[in-house]
C-alpha cells in the first residue's frame, strides 16, 4: 500500500516537472536558449487561476481557460517586447545574441516576480482543488482527486502538442523554423510569428501547470523557483529534443525523488533536481530519449 | 587700521566664545536628541523574499510611537522614525544601520527582520555604543553572545520555543516518543538544541528529525518516514506554507497524532491555508501573543493599528515589534527630560515585569539579561475554534 501512495504521488509530481519542462524544451527547440522566467509563467497562471476562481468566483473548467489565456498572452507579449527585439539585434553574432536573450529571460525572471508582488505582495494565497471531493479509494488506495486531475490534464496535453506538431500547418512551421531558420525564411515562413506562437504555447503549459499545482503547494510570488529547477531536471533527463521523452523524464524523476526520500534521506529530496542535471550533463548530455546531433561541416 | 583692530579683535571673541560654546550644545544631549524630537532608526526587509516580516513588522512597533507622539510625545519630545530597507541581508542591513547612525545621527536602533542580518549590525552598534532593541530577530546569540550594554530584545527568543514546546508535550497524556519535523536552516536549528533537552529532561524519547524544505509541494515521504516510526506526536518547526502543506497531507496519510508547532506559524493562519480547521484538530501551536487577534484581550492593539495603518492586515505579524516599542517608550519616559544614551540604558535594565502588550510575556531586563520576553502561550483547537492552553495541555 505504502509503495502504491509513493507511486502515485511520485507520477503526479512528475507530470507537474513534466508539463514545465515541456515549455523550457519548446523555447529551447525555437531559439535554443533555456527560458529562465519559465517560473514565472508557471506562477502568472497560478495567480490568474486564483483570480478566476476566488476573486471573479467563475467555476474551475473557466478558471483554467481564463489562466490559459492569461499565461498565453504573457508568454506573446514577451517575445514581442523583451525576446524579439534582441533576436533581430543584426549587430549581435548568433552566440552573442542567444547569452543576451539568456539574460533577458533572467531579468525577465526578477521582473515578473516584482510585477507579481505589487497587487499580491508576499502573502500566500489558497486556490480551492478542482474537485469537492479530495480523496477517493480504489480498492482501498486512497488517491487524491486533484492529483489524478493533473495526471489526466498533463497526458492529454502531451497527446494533443505531439498531434499540434504532427498534423497542424502552424506545427510544422515551427518544427521547421526550430530545425533550420534561415531555410524557414527563404521559403517565407514569419519566423515571428512563430517565436511568438511557441512563447505562447510554452507559457500555456507552464500556465496549466502552475494552476495544476496551486491547490496543493499554494500561490505566492515565488511558487515557480524551485519549479523551474525540477522542469530543467525533467527536461534534462527526458531530453531536450523530445515532448513525449520529458513527460517521461518528470516521472521518472517525481517516482525517484519521492522514494529517495522516504527510503534513504528526506533531506535528500530537494537536491536530487540539481543531482540529476549534473549525472545525465555528464554521462547523457542528449538526455534519455534524445539523440545526439551530428553537425555535416 | 583702528577698524581693522576692531574686527580681529571681535572676530577672535567670537572664536573664542564659540570655541568654549560649542563643546556645551555638543554634549547637552546624545545624537538624535533635540528639544522637540528624538530620532529612532528602524530597519527591516520592507523589500524581498522576506518582505512579510518588513512593513507589518515595524508598523506594529511605529504604531506604538504614532500613539505616544498623539499624546504629546515623551518629556515634550515626539518620537521621529526613520526607515531603511535590508532586504533580509546582512550586507545591506549593516549599510543601513551605518547610515542611520552616521548620517541621520539616529539616537538608537530598532530593528531586524531576520537574525541573520543583525548579526554585523549587533557588533557595529556595540561598536558605536548605540542602544539597539531588536525587532523580531529571534537568533538567542543576537543578545546572549558577548554579553554588552547596548543590545535588547522583547521577543521570545528561538531557543525558548523548544523549551515551551517540550514542557507542553510532557503534560500530554501517553505522549513518550515523539518525532521532529522541521527545516534544516538557522531558524530551526536554534530551537532544535533546547528541544532536545527539554525532551529528554521529561523523558521523552525523540525518535528522529525529518526534513522539510521551506518549498515544500509535498509531504507524503516525510509523513509516511514519520509513521513508520510510530510516534506518540509530531513537533514541527517549519514555517507557515511548509507546515501547512505538511498538516493536510498528514489528515490525507492518517497521521492522526498531537502536532505541536514551534512560534514560526500561527494557529489561525494555519487554518486559513490548510483550508479549514478539519486537518488541524489536534494541532498545537506555541504563540508569541496572549490571545488570538480576534480575542477582547488584543482589541486595543487591533484597534491602534487600524487607526495608524487602516491599510494593513490584521495578520500574526502585525504586533511582533510592538512589545519591543512599549519597553522603548518606557525606558525613555524614565530616562527623563535630559536624555542620553547612558541614562536610556540604565532605564531599560531597570524596567521589571512591564505589560509586554499583546505578548504572552511579562517584559523584565537586569544588567545581565538583556531579553525581556520569555514566555509564550500554547494554542490549540478545541470545539471547532482556537482556545488558549497555555503552558499545559488540558
Amino acid at each position: 500500500m505504502e509503495i502504491a501512495i509513493l507511486l502515485s504521488v511520485g507520477i503526479s509530481n512528475g507530470c507537474l516537472y513534466g508539463l514545465v519542462g515541456l515549455g523550457l524544451v519548446l523555447v529551447y527547440n525555437a531559439q535554443g536558449i533555456p527560458n529562465f522566467a519559465h517560473g514565472e509563467l508557471f506562477m502568472a497562471g497560478a495567480f490568474a487561476a486564483y483570480t478566476g476562481n476566488v476573486l471573479l468566483g467563475l467555476p474551475y473548467g473557466w478558471s483554467l481557460l481564463f489562466a490559459v489565456v492569461v499565461a498565453g498572452a504573457i508568454g506573446i507579449i514577451v517575445e514581442l517586447i523583451a525576446i524579439r527585439p534582441i533576436s533581430m539585434h543584426r549587430s549581435l553574432g548568433r552566440a552573442s545574441n542567444q547569452v543576451a536573450i539568456v539574460l533577458a529571460t533572467v531579468g525577465l525572471m526578477i521582473v515578473l516576480k516584482g510585477l507579481a508582488r505589487i497587487p499580491w505582495g508576499d502573502s500566500v494565497r489558497n486556490l480551492p482543488p478542482a474537485f469537492m471531493t479530495e480523496t477517493i479509494s480504489i480498492g482501498g488506495l486512497y488517491l487524491s482527486t486533484q492529483r489524478l486531475l493533473i495526471v489526466a490534464v498533463t497526458l492529454v496535453l502531451v497527446v494533443a502538442i505531439s498531434l499540434f506538431f504532427a498534423r497542424t500547418a502552424l506545427g510544422k512551421t515551427m518544427r521547421a523554423t526550430s530545425l533550420n531558420i534561415t531555410g524557414a525564411k527563404l521559403i517565407g515562413i514569419n519566423t515571428g510569428h512563430v517565436y511568438s506562437a511557441t512563447w505562447g504555447l510554452a507559457a500555456v503549459c507552464g500556465g496549466i501547470a502552475g494552476m495544476l499545482a496551486a491547490p496543493l503547494i499554494f500561490v505566492h510570488p515565488d511558487m515557480g523557483t524551485r519549479m523551474l529547477l525540477k522542469g530543467f531536471a525533467a527536461a534534462c533527463l527526458g531530453g531536450f529534443g523530445s515532448v513525449s521523452g520529458v513527460l517521461v523524464g518528470g516521472i521518472l524523476m517525481g517516482i525517484a525523488e519521492i522514494f529517495f526520500g522516504r527510503y534513504f534521506a528526506t533531506s535528500m529530496i530537494d537536491i536530487f533536481a540539481p543531482i540529476i542535471i549534473i549525472i545525465v550533463l555528464l554521462f547523457r548530455p542528449q538526455g534519455l530519449f534524445g539523440s545526439r546531433q551530428a553537425l555535416r561541416v | 587700521m583702528k577698524s581693522l583692530a576692531k574686527i580681529v579683535a571681535t572676530s577672535s571673541t567670537a572664536l573664542l566664545l564659540s570655541l568654549f560654546a560649542a563643546p556645551v550644545a555638543v554634549h547637552a544631549a546624545d545624537p538624535g536628541v533635540t528639544d522637540t524630537s528624538i530620532k529612532i532608526g528602524m530597519i527591516g526587509s520592507l523589500t524581498g523574499p522576506a518582505a512579510a516580516w518588513g512593513w507589518p513588522t515595524i508598523n506594529g512597533a511605529k504604531m506604538v510611537y504614532d500613539a505616544v507622539n498623539a499624546e504629546g510625545g515623551i518629556n515634550g519630545r515626539k518620537i521621529e522614525v526613520v526607515v531603511e530597507d535590508t532586504q533580509c541581508q546582512a550586507p545591506l542591513a549593516l549599510a543601513a544601520a551605518k547610515k542611520l547612525v552616521h548620517r541621520d545621527n539616529v539616537f538608537m536602533l530598532h530593528g531586524g527582520s531576520c537574525s541573520g542580518e543583525m548579526v554585523p549590525v549587533r557588533d557595529q552598534m556595540i561598536a558605536d555604543k548605540v542602544p539597539t532593541m531588536l525587532l523580531v530577530a529571534t537568533m538567542d546569540q543576537l543578545v546572549t553572545k558577548k554579553p554588552n550594554d547596548y543590545i535588547f530584545r522583547a521577543f521570545l527568543p528561538g531557543s525558548y520555543d523548544g523549551t515551551v514546546i517540550a514542557d507542553f508535550l510532557s503534560t500530554v497524556p501517553k505522549v513518550k516518543k515523539v518525532v521532529v519535523v522541521g527545516h534544516s536552516d538557522e531558524h530551526a536549528s536554534a530551537r532544535y538544541g533546547t528541544l532536545t533537552e527539554g525532551l529528554k529532561k521529561h523523558g521523552i524519547e525523540m525518535a528522529g528529525l525529518e526534513t522539510i524544505e521551506v518549498e515544500l509541494t509535498d509531504a507524503t515521504a516525510q509523513i509516511l518516514k514519520v509513521k513508520s516510526l510510530n510516534p506518540d506526536a509530531v513537533v514541527m518547526v517549519a514555517r507557515p506554507a511548509p507546515s501547512a502543506v505538511f498538516l493536510k497531507d498528514a489528515a490525507k496519510l492518517g497521521l492522526n497524532v498531537p502536532m505541536v508547532g514551534a512560534t514560526v506559524v500561527d494557529l489561525q493562519d494555519l487554518i486559513n491555508r490548510a483550508g479549514g480547521i478539519e486537518p488541524l484538530k489536534n494541532t498545537y501551536v506555541v504563540s508569541v501573543y496572549k490571545a488570538p487577534l480576534s480575542e477582547p484581550a488584543m482589541a486595543p492593539w487591533v484597534e491602534m493599528l487600524g487607526k495608524y495603518y487602516p491599510k494593513d492586515k490584521v495578520q500574526a505579524s502585525a504586533f511582533y515589534g510592538t512589545s519591543g516599542a512599549l519597553a522603548v517608550v518606557e525606558a525613555l519616559k524614565r530616562a527623563g527630560k535630559d536624555l542620553t544614551r547612558e541614562k536610556f540604558l540604565k532605564a531599560m535594565v531597570d524596567i521589571k515585569n512591564l505589560d509586554g502588550g499583546p505578548m504572552a510575556c511579562s517584559l523584565t531586563y537586569s544588567a545581565g539579561d538583556h531579553d525581556g520576553c520569555k514566555t509564550g502561550a500554547v494554542w490549540g483547537v478545541r470545539d471547532g475554534k482556537i482556545a488558549v492552553f497555555g503552558d499545559r495541555w488540558k
